[in-house]
């Protein structure tokens, strides 16, 4: 059995280096992708979320997504290589071996865990007796603090590995001895790998990459596909709005620090200047949908409200719960297309997508860009 | 094989210097971190479950998983020519992780009934293409494979 392990070229050390480097880069890459919206979304004292390029959350949670699920055979792979090491002998050399050996359970299980989480909240599936959000963020800090303890007990190993690959073989003594079918049978376990996580990003990827589409037999969403043509996440009754939202008393608040607090009606809102704004509706679990908006500029409504230069809202919906209110910052605030919609694509708004008022923005998360507005906070 | 990491019996020497070291303090840090964070925000994270979850991810992986899966790969070395037996293991390894990956969508977990824009697609038919498409071009790797060796047993050229 050992010499077979020995001589099985998926079981090498460049093998497990050339997986390891492209799951480290991976996970960095959802990391930090990861976090960029952890702060969109909860924000601290020194982030402030830029209102452009309009359509880089898209591009981030579009990567992060990806990135995950091309991520998934990359793992397997990689664990599957070096599973016979996790019966060396001796177990444990020294305290630093101890610890390193020790790293891996945060490593292995924050993999798995990270990936199985993701994968089920793109598909809006939520076994896990905890909040999604709340776990898949704490474990991605548990997740890559064991990546970094294992990138500094490995990077001299992976660095031989991967020079050894660079050499000639018949100039290198280390890899004379290996046989044309051991690094043929490598070339090809790490095509296939490759070829697995490839094929299975294109498979989803088309929920936010349009052209792709076609090919997304897999994904969860369609962005073409829901009330008005494209994606909702949480529908009118879901909510539990559809009588308020439908009721001829609705009116939109404009409080906090104004000169003039308003309470506006639809028709109101409907006779100031309108603008037109083609932005996506980008989710954090990865699909996008772009759409042409009309409605108010926010600052054309904080203007009338007497609202000071510079401020921030919040913004609060008819419905109750973790979503019900966002945080629009100053230079969102400001922005001529943030706006407060009344259509999509020349239509009135549907009550899944936020009639009578909803707001969207550029450079949001999908959670934030708030439906079924009542009232508009002016912070000074 | 030797290597300049590896020590004069073959084995991998212990762990060791500045990068280590640096890795270790660092990364067990950024652990520290999100630990006291898991527990900080324990409405959310509830903390028993979530170690559950992590420690029990890595278990089914070493104690079921990788088992199984090593021993399919041996029995397949064991009992298949390379020719064939490779690209059949390839291909099996492949539908199990779309299968796996699609399982909640075949399932139809996150359907919300009134909400036509949740798992909008037929699932079945999907992964059956992508199976499908999977086997029928390992199968004809397979068949050039066949007719090339029996040439090369013929004595005719490839």
């Amino acid at each position: 059995m050992q010499a077979r392990v020995a001589a099985d070229p998926r079981r090498g050390e460049r093998v497990a280096s050339w997986l390891g480097l492209a799951l480290g880069v991976s996970f960095t890459v959802c990391f930090l992708t990861g976090l960029y919206s952890h702060f969109a979304q909860h924000p601290p004292s020194w982030f402030m979320l830029s209102a452009r390029p309009a359509g880089l959350y898209r591009v981030t949670q579009g990567v992060h997504v990806a990135t995950g699920i091309a991520a998934v055979p990359l793992l397997l792979a990689k664990l599957w290589s070096v599973y016979p090491k996790l019966f060396v002998r001796p177990p444990v050399r020294s305290v630093a071996h101890a610890l390193e050996r020790l790293s891996l359970l945060p490593l292995v299980g924050g993999s798995i865990f990270m990936l199985f989480s993701g994968v089920a909240n793109i598909d809006l599936w939520y076994p896990l007796p905890l909040f999604f959000p709340a776990g898949h963020y704490w474990v991605a800090w548990l997740t890559i603090g064991a990546l970094v303890v294992h990138i500094g007990a490995k990077a001299t190993t992976v660095r031989h590995a991967l020079a050894r690959d660079r050499r000639p073989a018949d100039l290198d003594p280390t890899t004379a001895t290996e046989g044309a079918d051991l690094r043929r049978g490598r070339r090809r376990f790490l095509l296939s790998v490759g070829a697995a996580s490839g094929l299975l990003t294109l498979l989803t990827v088309g929920e936010t990459v349009r052209p792709l589409r076609g090919l997304a037999l897999l994904a969860p969403r369609d962005p073409d596909v829901g009330t008005q043509g494209f994606p909702v996440n949480r529908t009118a009754e879901e909510a539990g709005i559809v009588d308020e939202a439908s009721s001829g008393g609705w009116r939109l608040m404009v409080t906090g620090a104004v000169e003039r607090p308003l309470a506006l009606s639809l028709e109101q809102i409907s006779r100031f200047p309108q603008r037109e704004a083609t932005l996506p509706i980008a989710c954090v679990e990865g699909w996008s949908a772009s759409r042409r908006w009309r409605g108010v500029p926010l600052s054309a409504v904080l203007e009338a409200a007497g609202a000071p230069t510079g401020a921030s809202v919040t913004v609060r919906s008819l419905e109750s719960g973790l979503y019900a209110q966002s945080d629009v910052d100053a230079d969102q605030a400001a922005d001529p297309d943030t706006l407060l919609a009344l259509e999509v694509d020349g239509d009135r708004l549907a009550l899944d997508h936020g009639y009578p008022l909803r707001l969207i923005g550029p450079n949001r998360p999908g959670v934030l860009q708030t439906k079924w507005l009542r009232e508009i906070e002016v912070h000074p | 094989m030797t290597s300049p990491e590896r020590t004069t019996d073959g084995a991998e020497p212990g762990p060791g210097g500045w990068l280590f070291w640096t890795g270790l303090a660092l990364g067990w840090a950024v652990m520290a971190y999100a630990v006291r964070g898991a527990l900080m925000d324990s409405g959310g994270t509830n903390p028993d479950q979530l170690v559950r979850w992590v420690i029990g991810g890595a278990l089914v992986h070493d104690l079921v998983v990788a088992p199984l899966v090593t021993g399919v790969a041996l029995l397949l070395a064991w009992r298949a020519p390379s020719w064939w037996g490779k690209p059949l293991g390839v291909a099996a390894a492949f539908s199990a992780i779309v299968v796996l990956f699609s399982w909640p969508v075949l399932r139809g977990y996150g359907r919300h009934p009134g909400n036509s824009s949740t798992l909008p697609r037929n699932y079945t038919a999907g992964v059956a293409w992508v199976i499908g498409g999977v086997w029928v071009v390992t199968l004809v790797l397979i068949g050039f494979r066949a007719l090339r060796r029996g040439r090369m047993d013929r004595g005719e050229p490839s």
